[in-house]
């Protein structure tokens, strides 16, 4: 549904991106991420124009997104930024009803939306909506920078950094929140962090970018197993993911094997359970082999405890 | 001191200040708009206020003769530093990433100057408002050179025949109208522009 044609932006001279080729599918939650200064942020701006490119083109929804009419593309692409963006001089209510004004919703409508919106992050109308964004909690403006871009239900959402200000407990529930809206919604989001733990909780499938060009695209897990290179290996080890092994299963280690059998060197897991539990759960100097089964018990591929260990130093 | 006096000084200040709110906020505006020409606008501006208001009044008065005509376009030369600068100013202090999300969300460029710029400069607007009334009130004391009238004919008569008591009345009244005119505006800063600002605890 989006489609970056080998996009390129350069500012005076100086290339900022070099050749984007990006595709999001309709309700994909894809994450930009890198160091700062790779161009995620610039690749996100120019989707809804707030950025041109200098080179190549957008697609949306077979459309080149240059000659679709700009309030019409905007106000169909949610933007969430930082907590900043809210508009100090309007209340809960006119900062959601920013995008319905524009596009001349009944004051009815406008109103019944923005009730529903505020019940579903439980932040009730009579109490909040005419409150100003100063009088709200960081977690609590943020919501509302949520819910303003979903006021018109855009398909598509951006959100640069949106919880980077946030503390850990509250960013933690707001990834929550977002990640069930998105799935229940159905919405397309292009989201850019620089940290991977959000990243691999929210994403979808992460898209790495460094200096101007996309290093590697993979689903979470995928990239956390196998970095295409050195500089996603280095990101990702920095950021202290390396030591989390959550949400990596022993079908995701396991080398596909039949005619294996059980045996006294052995022990013998799930398919879906998570190396950190199996690791917990067993004493593993005293085996050689995990065999792997799948619900219905079947033995389908094995883990030699010597490689698990391997890839176990390597995370840490 | 008579009444009239106090009037005739009240009508030139009220009338030079809604004069100059109405070319002085649109001009700031303009001038942030069109940065180029708003430099123009701003130097020349600048310029008028180092120009002695007196010297100004006489000048005037050489075009549209000794009334109170003159004296009110006078001051309306010589406050429009304070609104321009100011309405300028508050514009030009809205944080980019505010009108970087006006765009987002898909405004134009009216609506996002009324909607986003103009609302969170008032504040500043309204400061310059008041300067320019209690500024008024002083420079207005000129306008008895040009036969404008009020309440510095009462000084300039008493600094003639050197009355200490007309001098002390003159001034006395002068500044409980300045006083007055700050109050009412700070009032009116507080309720139009502070609302968003107030934290409730």
């Amino acid at each position: 549904m989006i489609e970056y044609r080998n996009v390129k932006k350069s500012y005076g001279g100086k290339q900022i991106i070099k050749g984007v080729d990006l595709t999001v599918e309709k309700g994909e939650f894809v994450v930009l991420i890198g160091p700062s200064g790779c161009g995620k942020t610039t690749t996100l701006k120019m989707l809804n124009r707030l950025i041109e490119p200098s080179e190549g083109s957008i697609w949306i929804n077979g459309a080149d997104h240059r000659e679709m009419d700009l309030v019409k593309l905007r106000t169909s692409i949610g933007y969430v930024i930082q907590q900043i963006g809210l508009f100090p001089n309007m209340t809960v209510e006119e900062n959601i009803a920013v995008v319905p004004r524009i596009m001349k919703w009944e004051k009815k409508k406008t109103l019944d939306r923005v009730k529903e919106l505020l019940n579903m992050v439980n932040m009730p109308y009579n109490e909040y909506g005419r409150k100003y964004p100063k009088q709200l909690s960081g977690g609590q403006q943020q919501r509302i920078g949520v819910l303003r871009a979903l006021a018109v239900n855009p398909p598509v959402i951006l959100m640069d950094e949106p919880f980077g200000a946030l503390d850990p407990i509250t960013r933690e529930i707001l990834q929550s929140e977002v990640k069930k809206i998105q799935r229940e919604l159905k919405i397309t989001i292009l989201f850019v962090t620089h940290d991977m733990q959000e990243a691999m909780k929210m994403a979808d499938r992460i898209v790495f970018m460094d200096q101007g060009r996309v290093l590697q695209q993979a689903p979470p897990k995928e990239m956390l197993l196998h970095p295409a290179n050195e500089t996603v290996a280095r990101f990702i080890a920095l950021q202290g993911i390396g030591s989390r092994t959550d949400r990596i299963t022993a079908a995701d280690l396991m080398q596909q094997a039949s005619g294996l059998a059980a045996g006294e060197d052995s022990v013998t897991v799930e398919a879906e359970e998570e190396v950190k539990e199996i690791c917990q759960k067993y004493d593993l100097s005293k085996y050689r082999r995990i065999c792997v089964k799948d619900s219905q018990g079947l033995l389908i591929g094995e883990i030699t405890v010597g490689s698990l260990l391997e890839h176990l130093t390597e995370w840490m | 001191m008579s009444w009239e006096m106090v009037l005739e000084h009240i009508y030139m200040v009220v009338v030079s200040c809604s004069l100059v709110i109405l070319i002085g906020v649109p001009l700031g505006i303009f001038a942030y708009c069109r940065p180029q020409a708003g430099r123009i606008i701003l130097t020349v501006v600048d310029l008028i206020q180092t120009i002695p208001v007196l010297a100004v009044m006489g000048l005037l008065m050489m075009m549209f003769g000794a009334n109170s005509t003159t004296a009110v376009i006078s001051i309306v030369l010589y406050l429009l530093l304070p609104i321009v600068r100011n309405t300028n100013t508050g514009l030009n202090s809205v944080s980019p990433i505010l009108k970087e999300t006006a765009d987002a969300m898909g405004m134009n460029r009216l609506q996002r100057l009324v909607r986003v710029e103009f609302s969170l400069a008032f504040p500043f607007i309204l400061t310059g408002i008041r300067i320019a009334f209690v500024t008024a009130v002083g420079v207005a004391v000129f306008g008895t050179f040009v036969g404008g009238g009020g309440l510095g004919s009462m000084l300039y008569r008493g600094i003639r025949i050197q009355n200490f008591e007309l001098i002390l009345k003159g001034t006395l009244t002068l500044m409980v109208m300045s006083v007055f005119f700050d109050y009412l505006l700070g009032f009116a800063e507080k309720k139009c522009g502070g609302a968003h600002e107030k934290v409730e605890k």
